[in-house]
């Protein structure tokens, strides 16, 4: 079977005043039809930028976005444009997402007029998506975003993409800014709109314990690379690279009897401006030696679907 | 130099006094829509040596408490109730010597680092300011306080970095920087409010690792204030839950985690994603928290609440004891 979306190789970077920001060099990932992939990792590791390269906005410097069996990094704007409403975003901060003045009808409604669907057709889909969201929309449709909450903003956000009825939904930390209590409706919501629309999701996040209830499978990125890919129960009951170790170990639990974490990561994740040779986590792993500096290890397979990028995952 | 003559030697030493009373504490602010409940009735007390931790999300009143305790909140907020500091009331006390109280028992560290760090002064005069101002310290000695306390909090070649600014730090280093600068004047108190909430999670990790060997090192007591369950589970001695500005749930930590008395503290704990266990649904609360310029006459949470009745909606629910601990919800969860 083909993959909805296939990723090769993706490197981008960046040009600053200091020098070339490595954001994301060299990550290949592959998504089928129905499935949530999480991509995890911490700040500046490259995960958004993976996130925005595949739709495209802007393209990578190199390397392949299949979607569908479609190469988008070499397609015309135009036809680019024609396949937009496929792949579709969801972000952190609904209320920057969201235009604070216009009404809440025109913003879901506006991926259907860029995509020239027939005005009859808008109203009616407004009206449907609005309620897939949990909202009425008798009482929402014309109101603004500023009248309503972080929770509720999301929603909208979460309807203005599922309007033009996208295959894929690239979810970018899309309950991080939202209070505890409303995370889980929105976790929940995204699960049964993908249950109920066959909907593929790349779901991004720092949080490993949302990442655990959502996602089928985990890719964990550190400094631009992915260093482990797999299911997500099989990755967190038998990590196979000391970083997925370590992020695991480092996240809290709301327990106050849990069992002791292990060992605390020394040190902060190097500048991507001039990330380590070889293995860039070889500075701060506790298992680094010196062939980890000459040698980048490959995402090499350890079990049914499991890969790791360590020299020493046979020993993990 | 003593524990007591750095303290001035006044009564507030004696062990069995906590280090912070807070007694029926109210904050309100004045807005277009009518006053802004911010807090309302919260007593907690800490014990010398002991860890408070405090959860709530937004609007819960959480940094508000805090902001009071150390005599930050703006100038429109108007406060009832008391706050005592090893044992002196605060209302009691002239200004400057109100300010010498708070300012030499009680650190505080705030979210972001930056808040609290000038950008264009070197870090080690910053780190120095507080021991020259309130315990008179000469230049040279505080430069020399500073690079101990840098060294304390983990910033590796300190006494090179004096002259370094805040923006060439990374950010769990200018956290490190500002627990250094809470530590200044060998407080009582450190209060933590979300101090690890914009690090990343092995950072964060550090800096709470941190902030516990600096409480059992000093002999301190802490405030750690988020609105991270996981965070202040397995670092707490005692929890105080807080929702539409009042404390509704406190008491031990495991008590409050393994058998909450409020329906609240049981459905937060409910609907909270976690690493070790995966429900195939997560219970979700409804709705979202109350708005404090609006909380509704009775329990804040009852709009939200599986079990409201009316007797919840007359007026907010007193704090009773139960099981070891103190709760206010007239229908608590079932024992799990």
């Amino acid at each position: 079977m083909s993959a909805l979306l296939e990723v090769r190789d993706l490197v981008k970077t960046h040009r600053v005043a200091a020098g070339t920001v490595h954001a994301v060099s060299g990550v290949s990932l592959r998504l089928d039809a129905a499935e949530t992939l999480a991509l995890v990792g911490e700040s500046g590791c490259g995960k958004s930028t993976v996130g925005r390269a595949i739709l495209q906005l802007p393209p990578p410097d190199s390397g392949r976005v299949a979607f569908d069996g479609t190469e988008l990094t070499t397609l015309s704007r135009r036809r680019m444009r024609a396949l937009r409403p496929g792949l579709q975003m969801v972000l952190q901060d609904p209320r920057a997402a969201l235009h604070p003045r216009r009404r809440v009808r025109g913003i879901v409604a506006e991926g259907l007029v860029n995509a020239r669907r027939p005005k009859g057709e808008t109203a009616a889909t407004v009206d449907a998506v609005l309620t897939a969201v949990g909202l009425d929309p008798a009482q929402v449709a014309d109101r603004r975003p500023e009248e309503f909450s972080g929770g509720q903003c999301q929603r909208i956000a979460i309807a203005r993409a599922l309007a033009v009825q996208p295959r894929l939904l690239v979810c970018d930390e899309p309950v991080a800014s939202l209070d505890v209590s409303v995370q889980a409706q929105v976790i929940n919501l995204l699960a049964d709109l993908r249950a109920e629309r066959g909907l593929a999701m790349l779901f991004i996040s720092h949080d490993l314990a949302v990442v655990r209830t959502i996602a089928d499978r985990v890719a964990v990125m550190y400094l631009g690379r992915v260093v482990e890919t797999g299911p997500v129960a099989e990755v967190y009951a038998r990590p196979r690279h000391p970083y997925t170790r370590a992020l695991l170990d480092s996240s809290p639990v709301p327990d106050p009897d849990a069992p002791p974490l292990g060992p605390a990561l020394s040190g902060e994740v190097p500048s991507p401006l001039d990330p380590p040779s070889g293995c860039r986590f070889r500075t701060r792993c506790p298992l680094a030696e010196a062939r980890c500096a000459a040698e980048v290890p490959a995402l090499a397979e350890v079990g049914a679907g499991h890969r790791s990028a360590c020299h020493f995952a046979a020993d993990l | 130099m003593t524990a007591a003559t750095r303290r001035g030697g006044d009564a507030a030493t004696d062990l069995a006094t906590p280090v912070l009373e807070v007694v029926d504490l109210g904050c309100a602010f004045p807005s277009a829509r009518g006053p802004v409940r911010a807090l309302s009735g919260v007593s907690l007390r800490v014990p010398r040596g002991r860890v408070l931790g405090i959860v709530g999300e937004s609007g819960s009143g959480k940094s508000t408490l805090a902001r009071a305790v150390v005599g930050a909140t703006p100038a429109t907020a108007e406060l009832t109730g008391g706050i005592r500091v090893g044992g002196a009331d605060l209302a009691e006390l002239p200004p400057a010597r109100r300010r010498e109280l708070r300012g030499r028992r009680i650190g505080m560290v705030f979210q972001d680092p930056m808040m609290a760090l000038n950008p264009v002064v070197p870090v080690g005069r910053q780190v120095a300011e507080a021991a020259r101002h309130h315990l008179g310290l000469s230049r040279r000695d505080a430069t020399e306080r500073a690079v101990s306390l840098l060294e304390q909090v983990g910033v590796p070649a300190a006494r090179s970095r004096l002259r370094s600014y805040p923006h060439q730090f990374s950010g769990g280093l200018r956290q490190r920087v500002t627990i250094a600068m809470a530590l200044s004047c060998d407080p009582d108190l450190l209060i933590a409010d979300e101090a690890t909430t914009a690090l990343d999670v092995t950072v964060q990790r550090q800096i709470l690792d941190l902030l516990a060997a600096l409480v059992a090192e000093r002999s301190m007591s802490m405030v750690l204030i988020s609105h991270d369950l996981g965070v202040v589970a397995g670092r707490t001695d005692e929890v105080a839950v807080m929702y539409g500005g009042r404390v509704v749930e406190h008491g031990p930590t495991r008590e409050v985690f393994h058998r909450p008395r409020h329906r609240y503290t049981r459905a937060l704990l409910d609907s909270v994603p976690r690493l070790d266990r995966v429900p195939d649904r997560l219970s979700a609360i409804p709705g979202q928290p109350p708005d404090p310029a609006a909380l509704p006459p009775g329990c804040a949470f009852g709009p939200r609440c599986p079990a409201t009745a009316e007797d919840c909606r007359s007026a907010p629910p007193r704090m009773v004891a139960v099981d070891g601990h103190r709760a206010a919800c007239l229908h608590p969860p079932e024992e799990p």
